[in-house]
């Protein structure tokens, strides 16, 4: 339905003047933007993590542990810059039946982020939760594994 | 979030893009290299390694 939706879109898009390929770029770069938005936020809180880790931790194993959550939103953040250059490089190639799956790898890597974003209770831009949405309601599309 | 919730707010952002597109506004149409260069580390990217190098420091590994 969705899907249906906007594709319909994009068709309109296209006969208002403005290229399909330039909203979807518009949706990625909003979408870039966040995460642009969220390495800022997140940078100094995980300063603020490994000073209070350093301080309460008598070994680097347990240094490691109270630094996992961060750590593992240095890799959310990571892959969804990935994701959003990925499928900056899909639209770029030009080949339309590749944009929903790219658009899938986005929400997915976004998806991600923003769990671990949860887990250490860091409050995300709100560009990234309506990117996840509008992606997420491409219902059905699902992100391709690369194995 | 519902079915028809997250159909609403997906055609709103959907609607968003497409009024970005129709002005013609190139700012929001920046790439994704552009805020997100491929050859750059994250802020937090720098943070962490320092952040590790300190604690190989404190910790002799």
């Amino acid at each position: 339905m969705i899907r249906a939706i906007a594709l319909g879109i994009a068709v309109c898009v296209i006969g208002c003047g403005a290229s399909a390929a330039d909203s979807l770029r518009s949706g990625l770069g909003l979408a870039a933007r966040g995460v642009a938005s969220a390495d800022q936020l997140a940078a100094p809180a995980y300063s603020d993590a490994h000073d209070q880790a350093l301080r309460e931790s008598v070994t680097m194993d347990a240094y490691r542990d109270r630094m996992r959550a961060w750590d593992s939103l240095v890799t959310a953040l990571r892959a969804a810059k990935f994701a959003l250059l990925g499928a900056e490089s899909v639209i770029d190639a030009g080949d339309e039946s590749e944009w929903f799956p790219a658009g899938a790898c986005v929400a997915l890597a976004l998806s991600r982020l923003r769990e671990v974003a949860r887990a250490v209770d860091l409050r995300l831009p709100a560009t990234i939760d309506q990117a996840i949405d509008a992606m997420e309601g491409l219902g059905g599309v699902v992100c391709p594994d690369p194995s | 979030m519902s079915r028809s919730e997250l159909t609403a707010r997906a055609i709103a952002y959907l609607a968003e893009l497409i009024a970005l597109a129709l002005r013609g506004d190139r700012d929001a149409i920046a790439r994704v290299e552009s805020i997100l260069p491929p050859d750059e580390r994250l802020a937090i990217e720098r943070e962490q390694q320092a952040s590790r190098e300190e604690a190989a420091e404190k910790f002799g590994t």
